[in-house]
Protein backbone atom coordinates (compact mmCIF):
# COMPACT_ATOMS: atom_id res chain seq x y z
CA UNK A 1 0.00 0.00 0.00
CA UNK A 2 1.33 3.42 -0.92
CA UNK A 3 0.93 6.66 1.03
CA UNK A 4 -1.86 7.96 -1.20
CA UNK A 5 -4.04 4.90 -0.65
CA UNK A 6 -3.20 4.95 3.04
CA UNK A 7 -4.31 8.55 3.41
CA UNK A 8 -7.57 7.80 1.64
CA UNK A 9 -8.24 5.01 4.12
CA UNK A 10 -7.27 7.21 7.06
CA UNK A 11 -10.05 9.66 6.17
CA UNK A 12 -12.68 6.92 5.99
CA UNK A 13 -14.33 6.09 9.25
CA UNK A 14 -13.82 2.70 10.86
CA UNK A 15 -16.06 0.11 9.31
CA UNK A 16 -17.09 2.50 6.55
CA UNK A 17 -16.33 1.42 2.99
CA UNK A 18 -13.20 -0.47 3.98
CA UNK A 19 -12.65 -4.18 4.09
CA UNK A 20 -10.88 -5.90 7.00
CA UNK A 21 -8.03 -6.70 4.67
CA UNK A 22 -7.63 -3.03 3.73
CA UNK A 23 -7.54 -2.17 7.42
CA UNK A 24 -4.79 -4.75 7.98
CA UNK A 25 -2.80 -3.37 5.05
CA UNK A 26 -3.24 0.13 6.41
CA UNK A 27 -1.97 -0.87 9.85
CA UNK A 28 1.07 -2.52 8.27
CA UNK A 29 1.76 0.62 6.24
CA UNK A 30 1.34 2.91 9.24
CA UNK A 31 3.81 0.81 11.22
CA UNK A 32 6.52 1.69 8.73
CA UNK A 33 5.49 5.20 7.57
CA UNK A 34 5.81 8.08 10.01
CA UNK A 35 4.26 10.62 7.59
CA UNK A 36 1.02 8.65 7.32
CA UNK A 37 1.06 8.03 11.07
CA UNK A 38 1.17 11.79 11.54
CA UNK A 39 -1.72 12.25 9.17
CA UNK A 40 -3.80 9.73 11.04
CA UNK A 41 -3.02 11.11 14.48
CA UNK A 42 -3.99 14.62 13.39
CA UNK A 43 -7.04 13.63 11.39
CA UNK A 44 -10.33 14.77 12.89
CA UNK A 45 -13.52 13.62 11.22
CA UNK A 46 -15.78 16.34 9.90
CA UNK A 47 -19.35 16.80 10.92
CA UNK A 48 -21.24 18.19 7.98
CA UNK A 49 -24.78 17.08 8.68
CA UNK A 50 -25.80 20.52 9.96
CA UNK A 51 -24.85 22.26 6.71
CA UNK A 52 -27.94 23.60 4.97
CA UNK A 53 -30.09 21.17 6.87
CA UNK A 54 -33.44 22.80 6.06
CA UNK A 55 -34.18 24.49 2.75
CA UNK A 56 -35.66 27.98 3.23
CA UNK A 57 -38.90 27.13 1.45
CA UNK A 58 -42.37 27.70 2.79
CA UNK A 59 -45.42 25.50 2.28
CA UNK A 60 -46.56 28.01 -0.30
CA UNK A 61 -43.33 27.47 -2.21
CA UNK A 62 -43.98 23.73 -2.32
CA UNK A 63 -47.59 24.29 -3.40
CA UNK A 64 -46.47 26.67 -6.10
CA UNK A 65 -43.96 24.18 -7.50
CA UNK A 66 -46.54 21.39 -7.37
CA UNK A 67 -49.17 23.43 -9.20
CA UNK A 68 -46.68 24.44 -11.86
CA UNK A 69 -45.56 20.85 -12.42
CA UNK A 70 -49.11 19.47 -12.44
CA UNK A 71 -50.24 22.03 -14.99
CA UNK A 72 -47.45 20.95 -17.34
CA UNK A 73 -47.96 17.26 -16.59
CA UNK A 74 -51.56 17.64 -17.75
CA UNK A 75 -50.42 18.37 -21.28
CA UNK A 76 -47.54 15.86 -21.43
CA UNK A 77 -47.93 12.40 -22.93
CA UNK A 78 -48.47 9.70 -20.36
CA UNK A 79 -45.31 7.83 -19.36
CA UNK A 80 -47.07 4.47 -19.64
CA UNK A 81 -47.97 5.19 -23.24
CA UNK A 82 -44.40 6.07 -23.96
CA UNK A 83 -43.45 2.68 -22.58
CA UNK A 84 -45.99 0.93 -24.76
CA UNK A 85 -44.72 2.80 -27.80
CA UNK A 86 -41.20 1.65 -27.06
CA UNK A 87 -42.36 -1.93 -26.63
CA UNK A 88 -44.39 -1.79 -29.84
CA UNK A 89 -41.44 -0.38 -31.74
CA UNK A 90 -39.27 -3.16 -30.33
CA UNK A 91 -41.79 -5.83 -31.36
CA UNK A 92 -42.07 -4.32 -34.86
CA UNK A 93 -38.30 -4.30 -35.25
CA UNK A 94 -38.17 -7.92 -34.07
CA UNK A 95 -40.80 -8.97 -36.62
CA UNK A 96 -38.86 -7.31 -39.42
CA UNK A 97 -35.62 -8.97 -38.35
CA UNK A 98 -37.28 -12.38 -38.13
CA UNK A 99 -38.88 -11.91 -41.55
CA UNK A 100 -35.55 -10.97 -43.09
CA UNK A 101 -33.79 -13.93 -41.51
CA UNK A 102 -36.60 -16.26 -42.58
CA UNK A 103 -36.43 -14.95 -46.14
CA UNK A 104 -32.70 -15.52 -46.32
CA UNK A 105 -32.98 -18.95 -44.72
CA UNK A 106 -35.76 -19.88 -47.11
CA UNK A 107 -33.67 -18.89 -50.07
CA UNK A 108 -30.71 -20.81 -48.73
CA UNK A 109 -32.31 -24.17 -48.08
CA UNK A 110 -34.87 -24.36 -50.87
CA UNK A 111 -33.73 -27.25 -53.09
CA UNK A 112 -33.59 -26.64 -56.80
CA UNK A 113 -36.35 -28.39 -58.72
CA UNK A 114 -36.36 -29.87 -62.14
CA UNK A 115 -39.94 -28.98 -62.84
CA UNK A 116 -39.10 -26.22 -65.26
CA UNK A 117 -37.80 -26.96 -68.73
CA UNK A 118 -34.78 -24.77 -68.20
CA UNK A 119 -33.51 -27.27 -65.67
CA UNK A 120 -33.35 -30.05 -68.28
CA UNK A 121 -30.20 -30.30 -70.26
CA UNK A 122 -30.02 -32.54 -73.31
CA UNK A 123 -26.84 -34.40 -74.01
CA UNK A 124 -25.88 -36.54 -76.97
CA UNK A 125 -23.88 -39.06 -75.08
CA UNK A 126 -23.15 -40.02 -71.49
CA UNK A 127 -19.61 -38.92 -72.01
CA UNK A 128 -20.89 -35.40 -72.42
CA UNK A 129 -22.48 -35.61 -69.08
CA UNK A 130 -19.48 -34.51 -67.11
CA UNK A 131 -18.73 -31.39 -69.12
CA UNK A 132 -22.38 -30.37 -69.34
CA UNK A 133 -23.00 -30.91 -65.73
CA UNK A 134 -19.86 -29.12 -64.73
CA UNK A 135 -20.80 -26.21 -66.93
CA UNK A 136 -24.26 -26.09 -65.47
CA UNK A 137 -23.90 -27.16 -61.89
CA UNK A 138 -20.29 -26.71 -61.06
CA UNK A 139 -17.80 -29.28 -60.04
CA UNK A 140 -18.84 -32.90 -60.36
CA UNK A 141 -17.70 -35.12 -57.60
CA UNK A 142 -18.36 -38.53 -59.07
CA UNK A 143 -20.59 -40.75 -61.09
CA UNK A 144 -21.93 -44.27 -60.76
CA UNK A 145 -23.55 -46.71 -63.14
CA UNK A 146 -26.54 -48.76 -62.03
CA UNK A 147 -29.02 -51.15 -63.65
CA UNK A 148 -32.61 -50.11 -63.61
CA UNK A 149 -35.85 -50.29 -65.49
CA UNK A 150 -37.31 -47.56 -67.62
CA UNK A 151 -40.96 -46.71 -68.16
CA UNK A 152 -42.85 -48.31 -70.98
CA UNK A 153 -42.69 -46.22 -74.11
CA UNK A 154 -46.39 -45.47 -74.21
CA UNK A 155 -46.50 -44.63 -70.58
CA UNK A 156 -43.20 -42.93 -70.41
CA UNK A 157 -42.93 -39.46 -69.18
CA UNK A 158 -40.63 -36.83 -70.40
CA UNK A 159 -37.46 -36.89 -68.41
CA UNK A 160 -38.15 -33.59 -66.85
CA UNK A 161 -41.31 -35.10 -65.39
CA UNK A 162 -39.40 -38.23 -64.49
CA UNK A 163 -37.17 -36.10 -62.42
CA UNK A 164 -40.13 -35.14 -60.30
CA UNK A 165 -40.63 -38.81 -59.52
CA UNK A 166 -38.15 -40.38 -57.25
CA UNK A 167 -35.71 -42.85 -58.72
CA UNK A 168 -36.94 -45.50 -56.33
CA UNK A 169 -40.53 -45.12 -57.47
CA UNK A 170 -39.46 -45.65 -61.04
CA UNK A 171 -37.69 -48.86 -60.15
CA UNK A 172 -40.44 -50.22 -57.97
CA UNK A 173 -43.37 -49.73 -60.37
CA UNK A 174 -43.37 -53.01 -62.41
CA UNK A 175 -46.78 -52.51 -64.04
CA UNK A 176 -45.84 -49.28 -65.54
CA UNK A 177 -42.40 -50.11 -66.75
CA UNK A 178 -40.92 -52.26 -69.45
CA UNK A 179 -38.58 -54.83 -67.96
CA UNK A 180 -35.72 -54.05 -70.31
CA UNK A 181 -32.33 -53.29 -69.15
CA UNK A 182 -31.31 -49.74 -69.17
CA UNK A 183 -28.36 -47.73 -68.18
CA UNK A 184 -28.89 -45.25 -65.52
CA UNK A 185 -26.12 -42.93 -64.62
CA UNK A 186 -26.27 -40.84 -61.61
CA UNK A 187 -23.95 -38.01 -61.12
CA UNK A 188 -23.44 -36.38 -57.76
CA UNK A 189 -22.55 -32.79 -57.67
CA UNK A 190 -20.91 -30.73 -55.03
CA UNK A 191 -24.36 -29.72 -53.86
CA UNK A 192 -25.78 -32.66 -51.90
CA UNK A 193 -29.30 -31.61 -52.84
CA UNK A 194 -28.65 -31.97 -56.55
CA UNK A 195 -28.25 -35.24 -58.39
CA UNK A 196 -27.97 -35.55 -62.13
CA UNK A 197 -29.68 -38.61 -63.61
CA UNK A 198 -29.10 -39.89 -67.11
CA UNK A 199 -31.20 -42.85 -68.36
CA UNK A 200 -30.69 -44.72 -71.57
CA UNK A 201 -32.38 -47.87 -72.91
CA UNK A 202 -29.99 -50.67 -73.83
CA UNK A 203 -32.29 -51.77 -76.75
CA UNK A 204 -32.71 -48.41 -78.40
CA UNK A 205 -29.42 -46.88 -77.85
CA UNK A 206 -29.73 -44.42 -80.72
CA UNK A 207 -33.15 -43.07 -80.07
CA UNK A 208 -33.37 -43.18 -76.40
CA UNK A 209 -34.16 -40.08 -74.61
CA UNK A 210 -30.87 -38.70 -73.72
CA UNK A 211 -31.16 -36.06 -71.24
CA UNK A 212 -29.68 -34.80 -68.15
CA UNK A 213 -32.00 -33.84 -65.47
CA UNK A 214 -31.18 -32.01 -62.41
CA UNK A 215 -33.30 -32.98 -59.51
CA UNK A 216 -33.28 -32.59 -55.88
CA UNK A 217 -32.08 -35.55 -53.98
CA UNK A 218 -34.76 -37.86 -52.70
CA UNK B 1 -38.18 0.26 34.37
CA UNK B 2 -35.33 -0.24 31.94
CA UNK B 3 -37.10 -3.18 30.38
CA UNK B 4 -40.18 -1.00 29.92
CA UNK B 5 -38.06 1.66 28.20
CA UNK B 6 -36.57 -0.92 25.91
CA UNK B 7 -40.02 -2.25 25.13
CA UNK B 8 -41.35 1.27 24.45
CA UNK B 9 -38.40 1.97 22.19
CA UNK B 10 -38.95 -1.28 20.33
CA UNK B 11 -42.62 -0.50 19.83
CA UNK B 12 -41.85 3.04 18.65
CA UNK B 13 -39.25 1.70 16.27
CA UNK B 14 -41.73 -0.88 14.98
CA UNK B 15 -44.41 1.77 14.50
CA UNK B 16 -41.94 4.02 12.67
CA UNK B 17 -40.87 1.15 10.41
CA UNK B 18 -44.47 0.28 9.68
CA UNK B 19 -45.29 3.90 8.92
CA UNK B 20 -42.34 4.17 6.53
CA UNK B 21 -43.34 0.92 4.88
CA UNK B 22 -46.93 2.04 4.42
CA UNK B 23 -45.69 5.34 3.00
CA UNK B 24 -43.59 3.40 0.54
CA UNK B 25 -46.68 1.43 -0.42
CA UNK B 26 -48.63 4.65 -1.00
CA UNK B 27 -45.77 5.93 -3.14
CA UNK B 28 -45.62 2.69 -5.11
CA UNK B 29 -49.38 2.74 -5.63
CA UNK B 30 -49.14 6.32 -6.92
CA UNK B 31 -46.31 5.36 -9.30
CA UNK B 32 -48.39 2.50 -10.70
CA UNK B 33 -51.44 4.74 -11.02
CA UNK B 34 -49.51 7.32 -13.03
CA UNK B 35 -48.12 4.60 -15.25
CA UNK B 36 -51.67 3.42 -15.72
CA UNK B 37 -52.74 6.83 -17.00
CA UNK B 38 -53.78 8.63 -13.81
CA UNK B 39 -51.99 11.98 -14.03
CA UNK B 40 -53.53 13.26 -10.80
CA UNK B 41 -51.67 10.57 -8.83
CA UNK B 42 -48.44 12.29 -9.76
CA UNK B 43 -49.23 14.92 -7.15
CA UNK B 44 -49.04 12.18 -4.51
CA UNK B 45 -45.58 11.24 -5.74
CA UNK B 46 -44.50 14.86 -5.41
CA UNK B 47 -46.03 15.30 -1.98
CA UNK B 48 -44.28 12.16 -0.74
CA UNK B 49 -40.84 13.10 -1.97
CA UNK B 50 -40.56 16.87 -2.55
CA UNK B 51 -38.99 17.73 0.83
CA UNK B 52 -36.09 15.38 0.26
CA UNK B 53 -35.58 16.65 -3.27
CA UNK B 54 -35.67 20.23 -2.00
CA UNK B 55 -33.15 19.46 0.76
CA UNK B 56 -30.77 17.85 -1.70
CA UNK B 57 -31.08 20.70 -4.18
CA UNK B 58 -30.61 23.23 -1.41
CA UNK B 59 -27.39 21.54 -0.28
CA UNK B 60 -26.04 21.45 -3.79
CA UNK B 61 -27.20 24.82 -5.05
CA UNK B 62 -27.61 26.96 -1.93
CA UNK B 63 -30.08 29.33 -3.51
CA UNK B 64 -33.86 29.19 -2.91
CA UNK B 65 -34.76 30.29 -6.42
CA UNK B 66 -32.47 27.67 -7.94
CA UNK B 67 -34.00 25.07 -5.63
CA UNK B 68 -37.51 25.82 -6.92
CA UNK B 69 -36.27 25.63 -10.50
CA UNK B 70 -34.48 22.35 -9.76
CA UNK B 71 -37.56 20.83 -8.16
CA UNK B 72 -39.76 21.75 -11.08
CA UNK B 73 -37.39 20.37 -13.67
CA UNK B 74 -36.72 17.24 -11.61
CA UNK B 75 -40.40 16.33 -11.40
CA UNK B 76 -41.04 17.03 -15.05
CA UNK B 77 -38.23 14.62 -15.92
CA UNK B 78 -39.57 12.11 -13.40
CA UNK B 79 -42.97 12.21 -15.09
CA UNK B 80 -41.49 11.83 -18.57
CA UNK B 81 -39.31 8.88 -17.62
CA UNK B 82 -41.49 7.17 -15.03
CA UNK B 83 -42.06 4.23 -17.36
CA UNK B 84 -38.35 3.45 -17.11
CA UNK B 85 -38.31 3.24 -13.33
CA UNK B 86 -37.68 -0.30 -12.13
CA UNK B 87 -39.93 -0.98 -9.13
CA UNK B 88 -37.45 -3.45 -7.68
CA UNK B 89 -35.02 -0.62 -7.03
CA UNK B 90 -35.15 2.21 -4.53
CA UNK B 91 -37.33 5.01 -5.85
CA UNK B 92 -35.39 7.71 -4.00
CA UNK B 93 -32.06 6.57 -5.47
CA UNK B 94 -33.62 6.91 -8.93
CA UNK B 95 -35.21 10.24 -8.00
CA UNK B 96 -31.96 11.58 -6.55
CA UNK B 97 -30.09 10.62 -9.67
CA UNK B 98 -32.43 12.75 -11.75
CA UNK B 99 -32.32 15.53 -9.18
CA UNK B 100 -28.51 15.56 -9.06
CA UNK B 101 -28.35 15.73 -12.85
CA UNK B 102 -30.75 18.67 -12.86
CA UNK B 103 -28.76 20.43 -10.14
CA UNK B 104 -25.56 19.83 -12.07
CA UNK B 105 -27.07 21.51 -15.13
CA UNK B 106 -28.33 24.48 -13.14
CA UNK B 107 -25.03 24.77 -11.27
CA UNK B 108 -23.09 24.70 -14.52
CA UNK B 109 -25.28 27.38 -16.09
CA UNK B 110 -25.10 29.54 -13.01
CA UNK B 111 -21.32 29.35 -12.74
CA UNK B 112 -21.09 30.25 -16.39
CA UNK B 113 -23.38 33.26 -15.88
CA UNK B 114 -21.74 34.59 -12.72
CA UNK B 115 -19.06 32.67 -10.86
CA UNK B 116 -20.22 33.92 -7.48
CA UNK B 117 -19.28 30.79 -5.60
CA UNK B 118 -16.07 31.18 -3.69
CA UNK B 119 -13.21 29.24 -5.13
CA UNK B 120 -10.89 27.23 -2.96
CA UNK B 121 -7.89 29.59 -3.22
CA UNK B 122 -10.05 32.62 -2.57
CA UNK B 123 -11.43 30.95 0.52
CA UNK B 124 -7.92 30.26 1.78
CA UNK B 125 -7.05 33.93 1.42
CA UNK B 126 -10.23 34.92 3.22
CA UNK B 127 -9.27 32.63 6.05
CA UNK B 128 -5.86 34.27 6.26
CA UNK B 129 -7.53 37.65 6.67
CA UNK B 130 -9.61 36.50 9.64
CA UNK B 131 -9.64 38.69 12.70
CA UNK B 132 -7.00 37.28 15.11
CA UNK B 133 -8.23 36.43 18.53
CA UNK B 134 -11.85 36.20 17.52
CA UNK B 135 -13.40 33.08 18.87
CA UNK B 136 -14.77 30.64 16.37
CA UNK B 137 -18.40 30.04 17.17
CA UNK B 138 -20.67 27.41 15.79
CA UNK B 139 -22.44 29.54 13.23
CA UNK B 140 -19.14 30.80 11.87
CA UNK B 141 -17.85 27.27 11.64
CA UNK B 142 -20.98 26.23 9.81
CA UNK B 143 -20.67 29.15 7.43
CA UNK B 144 -17.03 28.33 6.84
CA UNK B 145 -17.76 24.66 6.24
CA UNK B 146 -20.52 25.60 3.84
CA UNK B 147 -18.23 27.84 1.87
CA UNK B 148 -15.50 25.22 1.89
CA UNK B 149 -17.90 22.60 0.53
CA UNK B 150 -19.18 25.03 -2.10
CA UNK B 151 -15.65 25.71 -3.25
CA UNK B 152 -14.90 22.07 -4.04
CA UNK B 153 -14.86 20.80 -7.62
CA UNK B 154 -18.32 19.60 -8.62
CA UNK B 155 -17.68 15.84 -8.51
CA UNK B 156 -16.05 15.96 -5.10
CA UNK B 157 -18.73 18.29 -3.81
CA UNK B 158 -21.59 16.06 -4.96
CA UNK B 159 -19.92 12.95 -3.55
CA UNK B 160 -19.36 14.66 -0.20
CA UNK B 161 -22.89 16.08 0.01
CA UNK B 162 -24.54 12.77 -0.81
CA UNK B 163 -22.27 10.77 1.50
CA UNK B 164 -21.71 13.02 4.50
CA UNK B 165 -24.74 15.30 4.47
CA UNK B 166 -27.46 13.13 2.94
CA UNK B 167 -26.01 10.08 4.68
CA UNK B 168 -26.17 7.72 1.72
CA UNK B 169 -23.81 4.78 1.40
CA UNK B 170 -20.90 4.94 -1.01
CA UNK B 171 -22.64 2.36 -3.22
CA UNK B 172 -25.76 4.51 -3.41
CA UNK B 173 -23.69 7.61 -4.13
CA UNK B 174 -21.87 5.77 -6.90
CA UNK B 175 -25.17 4.71 -8.43
CA UNK B 176 -26.56 8.24 -8.31
CA UNK B 177 -23.42 9.79 -9.77
CA UNK B 178 -22.93 7.02 -12.33
CA UNK B 179 -19.43 6.30 -11.03
CA UNK B 180 -17.64 3.30 -9.55
CA UNK B 181 -17.68 2.99 -5.73
CA UNK B 182 -13.87 3.02 -5.64
CA UNK B 183 -13.85 6.33 -7.53
CA UNK B 184 -16.44 7.81 -5.21
CA UNK B 185 -14.47 6.70 -2.18
CA UNK B 186 -11.42 8.60 -3.38
CA UNK B 187 -13.55 11.66 -4.22
CA UNK B 188 -15.06 11.64 -0.74
CA UNK B 189 -11.67 11.26 0.87
CA UNK B 190 -10.12 14.06 -1.19
CA UNK B 191 -13.06 16.34 -0.44
CA UNK B 192 -12.82 15.66 3.28
CA UNK B 193 -9.09 16.38 3.32
CA UNK B 194 -9.60 19.67 1.47
CA UNK B 195 -12.42 20.82 3.72
CA UNK B 196 -10.55 19.78 6.84
CA UNK B 197 -7.45 21.65 5.66
CA UNK B 198 -9.51 24.75 4.99
CA UNK B 199 -11.14 24.66 8.39
CA UNK B 200 -7.88 23.98 10.24
CA UNK B 201 -6.14 26.81 8.45
CA UNK B 202 -8.92 29.20 9.29
CA UNK B 203 -8.97 28.20 12.93
CA UNK B 204 -5.20 28.42 13.12
CA UNK B 205 -5.07 31.89 11.60
CA UNK B 206 -7.98 33.05 13.72
CA UNK B 207 -6.37 31.81 16.90
CA UNK B 208 -3.02 33.40 16.15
Amino acid sequence: MNCRNAQVLVTLRDGEDTTPREREDLERHLASCSACRAVRSSWQPLSLSHIRSVPPLTDDDYDSVRRSVMSRVGTSPLPARAGIQIRMAAVGALVIVVALIGFRFDRTVEPPTASTPSDVVAVADPTDLGATAVARFGESVGREEVSTSIPEKGASKPLNELAETSAESVVSAPAAVEQNRAVRIEMHTSNPNIRIIWVKSSQTSNESSDAVDATSDV
Amino acid sequence: MMAADVMTGTIESFVTDERERSQDLVLLAAIRAVRGGDRVAFETIMARSERRVAALAWRILGDPEDVREAMQETYLRVFRHLARYDERRDFFAWLFRISVNVCRDIDRQRRRRWPRFTQFDELRDTAADGDPGQALDRSEETAMLTRAVDSLPQKERLALILRDIEGLSTGEVAEILGSRPSTVRVQISTARIKVRAMLDRWIERGAS
